[in-house]
């Protein structure tokens, strides 16, 4: 196998109770690249992230995150040795301020600088006091990014940031994403395919619980169609 | 007639190898298993078809026993039309309680039920001591009416119409098990939300499920008045809410033999122990944390479902060999 | 009712609230954080008032026992927890009301078995009186309050400032989420059952002189206390203060006036409320899973 992979998924299967919805499915995603998992609703993109986050425990397969074989542990183990997921909900503490909900990303990691956080979102500084109930989608979007870049960050997965936001604060992710980049792997599930091409140094289309297609060149991606290839 | 001999032949024989265990076994061992299987089964349908657990159950068993030992205290001398009060009197309880109560979401069921037993007690040992006579009780035994086919007093007499009464309980739950009620039922438990989505009344279906499941409690309290010939608010003690849950477990919810079975091995086990050993809890806290560890599907439902859980596995097997 | 009668009877049930709110905030916070309804608190609440009975009896010092019933209390919990709770939060409510129900038996049967079923007293550890407003009063009960005002102050900071506090509040509102920024979620869990376990044996060790301590003491409080976190509302702190300072006082007039009332009147509280919000008063019907 390749050892340039920081995360890669051996051939899984999930279900919910008697039915299944995730097959065999394998991928690997290499360090520093950006990798972007399409498909329509109900392919099993959330299921596949959530099974490697440890928040599903997968019938069978593994997941290996930078030589770690990291399968069946308990999600904030996964968390602490750098994999972090970022739901694809949009829902931060609702009763907790943003400075709140950093700091309990702080002490879970130990990590207490924050000024990572400040570079790549700025605008969270002035909202420190405001309460997650009252922010907008993209500012939890922001917020939920933020949370997660704090400590050791190896592998950042995120579940259909843009879903639902204006396309000028889908602009401003799609900037942080490309900082981001460069700091850490990410694998983004992403509708958009806008979003997608422009981001995408591999990508992955899955259907119906299967790893249909794995384009890993330019030309492939640029040439994807939602209506053909979904 | 000979499909539905078929259909519930099975129960008769049930009840019918009940009562030639009477050979072996002590009359009055055979009519409280009798008896408390029947409430036993009033939980069990409760839990398993309409994923209600109920914690207050000796509240909805008591207002009957205390409806059947009001009338034959101070009115009549007949214990059927006592029985048939007392009846009346749990139905129109679970109604009215029910109305309110299925609509709580499950653990606030539980614990309204659990307030309510406690309550059910306070009322009937202190509020209305002057009618009831507080724990001194009201007795009646002497008063019953005796006929020469049915002499209450008789233990043999007695165990006769109890099976007669359970064997009618099973068959009527059968009954509703293979009907569309019961499949409603069960939706209501596996998913109550689509099932609202899909615009079914759900809360009439569990009011409808709960009022029927505690007739069956009623029936049960009812038979206890008249066997005993007395009540006192021991019968609704709210020490002993937790029994019929252990029972229940024990057996296995939902399956149409649990509540028998679990009745069975719970009350011997009872017996044995109690002759040699005051402190009841002990034994059974001991069983039921063991029985819940166990993996919650009790005895009768791990017998059913033994030979089916052999076929998946050596499908498994086949299929990952493959 | 005369103005010393009047006053008497709120103090008596201020006392009340405040020994219900010690024995029910726990559970509806507990309830709130890891979807449980623990009926061991109960038996944590008897071994409370029984280890106070044998120091009180023994050394002659009330604090002291008090002391001594919360460690006992928060050992015994911590290897309930440790041996059944792992198993029992991944299932959900009803299994853990089953099962704790069986704890709190196994607890009542030991409880029998090493004092016998006799009642015991346990002598009022302050035993002075106060005048207020033309009638005496002991001054215990003022102590029982003052606690838990300081309990419940304490209790807000805790949830407010500290960070542990915060990862609770977070985790009552969604506890993947809270996992997920990489919060060991099973140690606050602990934390939580302990300090619901030490709060039950407070109330117990507090209880045990207004009352006698007896091996049903739990079984006995257990209607109510459910009430109390029913009417306010599962996992809700600002509810269960509320519905403990109700059922406190409707329990005190309800004794003054008739007896029997007062133990009826929290049952009729509770359905009224049934009637208008299905989940208390400040519970929120989102609070399930
Ligand atoms: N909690 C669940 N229980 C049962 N089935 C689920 C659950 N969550 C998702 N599914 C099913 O699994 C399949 C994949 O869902 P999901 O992973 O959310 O897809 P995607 O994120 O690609 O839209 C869908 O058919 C969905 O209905
Ligand atoms: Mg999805």
């Amino acid at each position: 196998m390749a050892t340039g992979a920081a995360l890669q998924v051996n051939n899984m299967n999930v279900s919910y109770g008697e039915s299944r919805v995730l097959f065999d499915a394998s991928l690997t995603f290499p360090a520093s690249a950006v990798s972007v998992i399409v498909g329509r609703n109900g392919a099993g993109k959330t299921t596949l992230l959530k099974a490697i986050a440890g928040f599903l425990k997968p019938g069978s397969g593994s997941v290996v995150l930078g030589g770690d074989e990291i399968t069946g542990l308990r999600p904030y183990q996964v968390v602490r040795k750098g994999l972090k997921y970022i739901p694809q909900d949009k829902e931060v503490f609702s009763d907790l301020t943003v400075r709140e909900n950093l700091e309990l990303a702080s002490y879970a990691m130990k990590d207490h600088d924050w000024s990572k956080v400040l570079r790549y979102f700025p605008k969270l500084q002035q909202l420190m006091h405001r309460k997650g109930a009252y922010l907008s989608g993209g500012e939890r979007q922001m917020l939920m990014m933020g949370r997660a870049i704090l400590g050791k960050t190896h592998v950042l997965l995120v579940d259909e940031p843009t879903e639902g936001l204006a396309p000028s604060i889908v602009q401003d992710l799609v900037a942080a994403f490309k900082q981001l980049a460069s700091h850490c792997t990410l694998v983004l599930v992403e509708q958009n395919l806008a979003v997608a091409r422009e981001l995408a140094d591999q990508l992955y289309l899955m259907k119906e619980g299967k790893v249909v297609a794995h384009l890993a060149d330019r030309a492939g991606i640029e040439s994807l169609a939602f209506e053909k290839d979904l | 007639m000979m499909r539905l001999l078929k259909t519930y032949g099975t129960i008769l024989l049930v009840f019918a190898g009940v009562g030639v265990l009477r050979l072996a076994l002590p009359g009055a061992f055979l009519i409280h298993v009798t008896i408390f299987s029947i409430y036993t089964m009033a939980f069990s349908f409760l839990m398993g078809r309409l994923g209600l657990v109920s914690f207050g159950q000796p509240a909805y068993m008591g207002i009957a026993a205390y409806g059947t030992g009001l009338y034959l205290h101070y009115f009549g001398t007949n214990p059927l039309l006592g029985m048939m009060v007392g009846i009346i009197a749990g139905v129109a309880f679970a109604g009215v309680i029910g109305g309110l109560f299925v609509r709580l979401s499950s653990s606030y069921f539980t614990l309204a039920n659990l307030a309510l037993c406690a309550i059910g007690f306070f009322v009937f040992q202190r509020a209305l001591v002057h009618i009831t006579r507080g724990d001194t009780g009201l007795w009646y035994l002497g008063r019953m009416e005796r006929w020469p086919l049915l002499n209450f007093r008789d233990p043999d007499h007695f165990l006769t119409f109890a099976l007669i009464v359970a064997a009618g309980i099973w068959i009527v739950v059968k009954g509703l098990d293979r009907s569309v009620f019961g499949a409603a039922c069960l939706a209501v438990k596996a998913n109550e939300r689509k099932l609202q989505f899909l615009g079914y009344n759900t809360y009439r279906i569990k009011w409808l499920g709960f009022v029927m499941a505690n007739s069956i409690a009623a029936v049960a309290g009812t038979l206890y008045a008249v066997y005993f010939g007395f009540v006192s608010p021991a019968i609704m003690d709210v020490l002993r809410a937790p029994e019929v849950v252990v029972v229940g477990l024990l057996g296995g919810v939902g399956s149409l033999y649990g509540p028998l079975i679990g009745t069975f091995v719970y009350i011997a086990m009872q017996d044995l122990v109690s002759a040699i050993f005051v402190y009841w809890e002990l034994v059974v806290g001991t069983m039921l944390v063991l029985v819940m560890m166990a993996g919650e599907r009790g005895i009768a439902s791990l017998l059913e479902s033994a030979p089916r859980l052999l076929r998946m596995r050596a499908r498994h097997d086949r299929s990952s060999a493959g | 009712m005369s103005v010393p009668e009047l006053a008497g009877t709120v103090v008596i049930g201020l006392a009340m609230s405040a020994i219900f709110f010690m024995l029910s905030v726990g559970l509806s916070l507990s309830y709130g954080l890891m979807r449980i309804v623990s009926l061991d608190q109960f038996l944590y609440y008897s071994v409370g008032a029984y280890m106070t009975y044998v120091v009180t009896s023994q050394a002659g010092n009330f604090w002291l026992g008090l002391l001594t019933g919360v460690i006992a209390s928060c050992t015994l919990a911590l290897t309930v927890e440790k041996s059944l709770y792992r198993r029992i939060y991944e299932k959900g409510v009803m299994f853990s009301m089953i099962t704790s129900y069986g704890v709190l038996l196994v607890g009542i049967g030991a409880i029998k078995y090493i004092w016998g079923l006799v009642p015991r007293p346990v002598m009022t550890p302050i035993v002075g009186h106060v005048s207020l407003l033309g009638t005496t009063l002991p001054v215990y009960r003022f102590v029982v309050i003052g606690l838990a005002v300081v309990l419940y102050i304490g209790l807000r900071l805790f949830l407010e400032r500290t960070i542990v506090g915060k990862a609770i509040r977070a985790g009552i509102e969604d506890v993947d989420k809270t996992e997920g920024l990489g919060i060991d979620v099973y140690r606050i869990f602990t934390l939580v059952f302990l300090l619901t376990a030490g709060l039950s044996a407070l109330a117990g060790g507090i209880h045990a002189p207004l009352i006698m301590v007896d091996p049903h003491m739990g079984l006995k409080i257990i209607a109510t206390a459910f009430m109390i976190v029913i009417i306010g509302g599962l996992g809700s702190i600002k509810g269960t203060v509320v519905s403990s300072l109700l059922i406190g006082q409707v329990m005190a007039f309800g004794f003054t006036i008739w007896a029997p009332a007062a133990e009826m009147a929290p049952f009729v509280i509770m359905l009224l409320v049934f009637l208008i919000r299905p989940t208390g008063l400040y519970g929120s019907q989102y609070l399930r899973r």
